[in-house]
């Protein structure tokens, strides 16, 4: 599957990853050739567990790295290398990550830290009334009427910061949003306001929107069209709610059913005879060396058989909309029968 | 963990070469005729052209920086313009007093320094105290406090020597000197690292497994500390055996800091360069000890990240 | 209490003393406790018990007390804060025993698992030893005997090639083998009480689903009752027999964990298993349910009941008095029976 299947007709996605990898300095293979596409308008969550490369892709998309081989682009146009080349491209990113302790800095105050972006840009109100008054919107429009502008991040719960956080992605008018868990570190009862502020500004504004977290259910909530990864690589990808009825990658099978039951009826997973615990013991680390010829969660795959250990899958694309990596993949209904 | 020793090696190498270079450099900024130096009832020209062209004085730079960098991996520090002697043998026992002392003032820091810290954290009522002390300490001139402690001790209660050398007797006051000029550092370490230790989820982990005070004090928190203070004890070894001039002139210790500021007075250049180059080396070898020790004390350094 | 299909004799409850006599009465009773911080209130007048082999999940969010709950009951808060009530454990009295009357039997009372495995082990020493420290403290154990414990330990939650584990150093191992060794080390000695703070909330969904059938093994074997706090519905669904939810340190319903899903009786226990419902089912792009509002900072809590500024269905009664925990009433086809809530409405929900 290329980048162009899912762009929309005529208009280049807003962010594509061609083939890209990303090998860091002491070896390490984050991202392994991997394709992706956000369509001008639309949403694309990105999810996997710890070791999938998936922040690494934020971090490319944010132009805080370069990829070490294909090609990454913006609108249809290579990434520009650069701090001064980037800042046109960044003033269209707006972005929310998932420490609300980390990416606020405690020694500015409230309305610095959200007017920042108009500075870093050259927009009007960095300084001066003009700001405090956008500043004054955005903070309302965030969940935050009234807030005192000079207060300091201290002041606020982690809910709040985030909410600081999306008024900051959003000042400079931006036409991405990108978010890499931005409620992971939140209580339960705080994320879901949290996502449905990062929805309503996504629908108000326009904005396509790349949602990285290694939530499954909530990537469903939140974005289109899914990827799966894992190992630095992308498994499968697909709209959301197929991904989950009837995957095709068994390791998205897997992730479906690592979550916890929603009734005591249903319990599996601490009932050991039950699941059979097929999955395999050890977390999912990326691969530490290089690109090897096999599938990457051959290791821990139930299905897995010896092409699988030998030769990398080939993306496959089933349609237009669904696409995967595997010699053995799920058929409908979760079965688990062979296909091919 | 030799991956990352090497690296430490070559940089300290770089800084050594560093140093020399420098201190070569900086020769030609130092006021003065050598050739007067060495001779100064001289009124000949033509023996101050003599004993210039002997010293290689003529040559061009590259030349002379070449004839002392050969020298130097020789062995060969020059000879001193004022005693005309070899700075090898000067500064050879020199050296030794000042290690004496250096290693005699370390253990006084770390000992005072650390009991300091070690009472703070674990006497709250003493905190203030202990604080106020660290205050006053680094506030005083090191050679305000030598000499206090000289006018104290030597002339007042007369239980320590007032004349120089380096004798047993003599070593006292200097390195208690240097003992409590240093200790406010390391009570500031200990105390952190303790605090931050005492604080930490492993140590309530050591209590929920109900281990003894001591018990957890000895075996999980006392490493944490270590790591910290085996640097700045690296870093004070390094710096004091480069010459603790002060303490050395007040005490007239004579160790390589008191040869040092004797030869800056007499502009004996080659005893200068020497000491600056012992210097320079003593710092970089203690920095890689320290290195060393704290990969031991802490696994998590053995690799470079 | 002895341990099935565990290795080495060594580890039989002879040795632990304490632990070779039957449990006298609940693995814990909790009973009016109070936590405060200066002048903050962490947990009010809690009252809990979990019955040996029993896992009761203490649900709660930042701020609602539930760390304060478990660890002041056992002891290991820091001094700041002050502790009262009455705390037994296998029907021993901890709550009255001095500090070093109860260091000395407290590993074989109860096992503390924490919620952040890299910070809780001990970073400059090797994982064998901090497990072996267990064994050689209290069980009297020489080196050797408690470095064979340890590697039994590990093995015994299921780490591969154990003997090898035990020589690495924290991190050197995944957050997965690393919750492993925490749990090693809260079960060394068979304690009958077993806290665990939310162990699983840092970990990957896999690395989580590994490790709760560790633990659902592991209950199967041993009859310790466990504490688990979590603020997740789903671990709660998968673990717990019993639940207990808090809200601004105060408990707010408690009862058999079908009857809280099945029928909650505080509307904030309605409200989380109704946004982890539509976080799960919900369409794409649709809002998700949420309650408004956000938790009261400690130290912050409105007059009456502390959930009312966020409840849909408050009168004025809620703002006058603060509801205590009562039984609520029957529901079809269960006996309700311990089903508690400290709503004025409850019963009122389905």
């Amino acid at each position: 599957m290329t980048a162009q299947t899912i762009a929309q007709v005529g208009a280049p996605p807003v962010i594509a990853f061609d083939q890209v990898s990303k090998r860091y300095r002491g070896g390490r293979l984050a991202l392994d050739d991997i394709t992706l596409a956000l369509p001008a308008g639309g949403s694309l969550g990105l999810v996997g567990e710890s070791g999938s490369g998936k922040t690494t892709c934020v971090r490319l998309a944010l132009g805080l790295e370069r990829p070490t081989a294909g090609r990454l682009t913006f609108n249809g146009a290579a990434y520009p290398s650069g701090r001064s080349g980037l800042r046109p491209l960044r003033r269209q990113i707006g972005f929310v990550l998932q420490d609300p302790y980390d990416s606020l800095d405690a020694r500015m105050t409230v309305r610095d830290i959200v007017a920042e972006p108009l500075r870093i840009h050259r927009l009007p109100g960095g300084r001066g009334r003009r700001g405090d008054e956008l500043v004054a919107e955005l903070l309302g429009a965030v969940g935050l009427p009234g807030a005192d502008l000079r207060s300091y991040p201290s002041r606020y719960s982690g809910g709040g910061r985030q909410r600081i956080a999306i008024a900051r992605a959003l000042i400079a008018a931006p036409t991405v949003l990108v978010c890499d868990e931005p409620t992971s570190s939140l209580d339960v009862s705080v994320q879901s306001q949290i996502i449905n502020l990062l929805l309503d500004a996504r629908r108000e504004r326009d904005l396509s929107m790349l949602f990285v977290s290694h939530d499954l259910d909530l990537i469903g909530r939140v974005a289109d069209t899914v990827a799966v990864m894992y190992g630095g690589r992308v498994l499968e990808i697909g709209p959301a709610d197929l991904i989950r009825r009837s995957p095709r990658h068994p390791y998205t099978r897997a992730l479906h059913e690592a979550v916890p039951a929603d009734h005591p009826r249903h319990r599996r997973l601490a009932d050991r005879n039950a699941a059979g615990g097929q999955y395999g013991s050890g977390s999912p680390q990326a691969p530490a060396t290089d690109a090897r010829d096999s599938c990457v969660f051959a290791d821990r795959c139930p299905r897995a058989q010896d092409r699988c250990r030998v030769e990398r899958p080939p993306v496959i694309a089933e349609d237009s909309l669904r696409s995967y990596a595997c010699f053995f993949p799920l058929s409908d209904g979760l079965t688990g029968q062979q296909r091919g | 963990m030799a991956r990352a020793l090497t690296r430490r090696l070559i940089f300290g190498l770089i800084a050594v070469i560093g140093v020399i270079t420098l201190a070569f450099v900086l020769e030609f900024v130092v006021p003065g005729d050598p050739a007067k130096a060495i001779a100064p009832r001289a009124n000949s020209s033509a023996v101050l052209a003599n004993i210039r062209a002997q010293l290689h004085l003529n040559q061009p730079l590259i030349v002379q920086f070449a004839d002392y960098f050969g020298n130097l991996l020789r062995g060969n520090l020059g000879t001193s313009y004022v005693q005309h002697q070899s700075v090898t043998s000067l500064i050879g026992p020199r050296l030794l007093t000042t290690g004496v002392l250096a290693l005699a003032g370390v253990i006084a820091e770390v000992l005072i320094g650390g009991a300091l810290g070690i009472l703070a954290t674990l006497y709250g009522r003493v905190r203030a105290l202990v604080g106020a002390i660290n205050l006053t300490l680094l506030a005083v001139p090191i050679f305000v406090l030598g000499l206090l402690l000289l006018l104290v001790f030597g002339f007042r209660l007369g239980i320590a020597p007032v004349t120089g050398g380096a004798g047993a007797a003599q070593l006292a006051l200097p390195a208690l000197t240097l003992g409590l000029i240093g200790a406010p550092w390391y009570a500031q370490i200990v105390a952190d690292q303790m605090q931050d230790s005492l604080a930490s989820s492993y140590v309530r982990t050591a209590v929920s497994k109900g281990l003894s005070d001591s018990y957890i004090l000895r075996r999980h928190v006392l490493r944490n500390v270590l790591s910290p203070a085996v640097t700045m004890i690296g870093l004070d070894l390094g710096s004091y055996l480069s010459g603790v001039v002060t303490v050395e002139v007040v005490f007239v210790w004579p160790g390589i800091g008191l040869l040092a500021v004797n030869a800056l007075h007499d502009l004996d250049r080659p005893i200068v360069m020497g000491t600056v180059i012992v210097g320079a080396v003593a710092v970089v070898f203690f920095n890689l000890v320290a290195d060393v020790a704290r990969m031991f004390i802490d696994p998590r350094t053995r690799e470079e990240v | 209490m002895t341990r099935e299909g565990s290795g080495g004799s060594s580890l039989t409850a002879s040795t632990t003393g304490l632990a070779g006599e039957p449990p006298r009465g609940p693995a814990l009773e909790i009973s009016g406790l109070n936590v405060r911080y200066g002048s903050v209130r962490a947990v009010v007048d809690a009252s809990l018990k979990v019955e040996a082999g029993q896992v009761v999940a203490l649900i709660g969010e930042t701020g609602s007390g539930k760390t304060s709950l478990a660890l002041g009951a056992a002891r290991l808060l820091p001094r700041s804060a002050a502790v009262s009530g009455l705390v037994t454990i296998a029907g021993r009295d901890v709550s009255g025993m001095s500090a070093i009357e109860f260091r000395a039997i407290r590993a074989q009372l109860v096992g503390c698992i924490a919620q952040d495995a890299m910070a809780a082990l001990n970073p400059v020493v090797p994982v064998g030893r901090q497990v072996g420290e267990v064994f050689a403290v209290h069980a009297g154990m020489d080196r050797r005997q408690a470095a064979e414990a340890a590697v039994a330990a590990l093995a015994q939650v299921e780490i591969r090639r154990p003997d090898a584990v035990a020589r690495l150093y924290p991190h050197q191992l995944s957050g997965g083998m690393r919750q492993r060794v925490m749990i090693a080390m809260a079960i060394a000695l068979s304690p009958p009480l077993i806290v665990a703070d939310e162990p699983t909330t840092a970990l990957d969904v896999s690395t989580q689903a590994e490790i709760l059938g560790l633990v659902g093994d592991l209950r199967a074997r041993m009859r310790s009752g466990i504490l688990w706090i979590t603020h997740d519905m789903g671990v709660v669904a998968e673990l717990a027999d019993w639940a207990a939810v808090m809200y601004a340190g105060q408990i707010v319903e408690t009862g058999q964990v079908e009857q809280i899903f099945d029928a909650p009786a505080h509307p904030y226990t309605l409200g989380l298993l109704q946004t982890r419902r539509d976080l799960r089912s919900g369409p794409v792009g649709a809002p998700l349910f949420q309650i408004r509002g956000s938790p009261p900072a400690p130290g912050e809590e409105p007059a009456g009941c502390p959930f009312r500024p966020r409840c849909p269905r408050a009168t004025q009664v809620c703002a006058d008095v603060n509801p205590a925990l009562e039984p609520v009433g029957t529901t079809a086809g269960w006996p309700g029976a311990g089903h508690r809530a400290a709503c004025h409405h409850s019963g009122t929900w389905s």
